[in-house]
């Protein structure tokens, strides 16, 4: 593996290349831990929708916003 | 009295970016650079003009160095993206205990990857922050990412190394002092 050390090309040795690769899966795994949130946020239908609902009394529409938002918390488990 | 040619050079000393560090990689895993954070300037800007090659919803992380070791504690950070015209989001976050900074969330093989990192009193035992703006590709989208980071630590950070979680970059870096 190829790095670029203060303007020079360096190839890792073999325990620089375990190392580099061990402080990237450490990374991955912290970020991984948390990604859950960010995706769900990203899924989550808009909460206007169950205010619309609960103004409008439609009991079918609130349970179709839960059930999208179970759908969303299913597809990114914690 | 005139003044000397010394005396003139001295009040006429640059103000603004000063450039301590730069250089250009070809398919490189990270760039570091060490010895570019110095007493001589309190707050630096990174430029990133490169583009990566490798596999698809890669990130790229950040982290400090000293004394020719990489810090992989303490970090917070809180990184955003806006896909143009698609939608937008946090991509990323952590409250003060990452082994890094991620810069960015899922870049894609052929993406550019531009922009600048921001980064206040790394040399100083203050809490080294940064603040960035980086372009990229995601698929067929245009994408920012906007963050910020502390590092709570007082350590004196001399360097950095920017890492691809895979796959390599290609192009030039400049890293500047600000000034005053």
């Amino acid at each position: 593996m190829i790095i670029n050390k203060n303007g020079v090309d360096y190839t890792l040795t073999a325990q620089e290349e375990a190392e580099h690769l061990a402080n990237i899966a450490a990374i991955q795994q912290e970020q991984q831990a948390t990604l859950y949130k960010f995706k769900r946020a990203a899924e989550y239908p808009p909460m206007a929708d169950y205010l619309d609902a609960i103004v409008k009394g439609d009991t079918q529409q609130q349970e179709a916003y839960i059930a999208a938002c179970l759908a969303v918390k299913a597809k990114y488990p914690k | 009295m005139a003044l000397t040619k010394v005396q003139s050079e001295l009040l006429n000393a640059p103000s603004g970016l000063v450039r301590v560090a730069g250089g250009t990689v070809t398919a490189s895993s990270t760039i570091t650079v060490d010895n570019c954070f110095t007493s001589s300037y309190l707050n630096y800007v990174i430029y990133l003009n490169t583009a990566y090659t490798g596999s698809a919803d890669q990130d790229a992380y950040l982290q400090f160095r000293a004394g020719g070791s990489i810090n992989n504690t303490n970090y917070s950070y809180n990184v955003n993206y806006i896909n143009a015209g698609v939608n937008a989001g946090t991509a990323s976050s952590n409250s003060g205990s990452s082994s890094a900074i991620v810069l960015y969330d899922n870049m894609d093989s052929g993406s550019i990857f531009n922009g600048n990192i921001e980064v206040f009193n790394p040399q100083t035992t203050t809490k080294t922050t940064s603040q960035w703006s980086l372009y990229g590709e995601d698929g067929s989208n245009f994408k920012q990412m906007l963050g910020f980071s502390f590092q709570s630590q007082s350590t004196s950070f001399d360097g950095f190394v920017l890492t691809m979680q895979s796959g390599t970059l290609t192009g030039t870096y400049d890293v500047y002092g600000v000034a005053r």
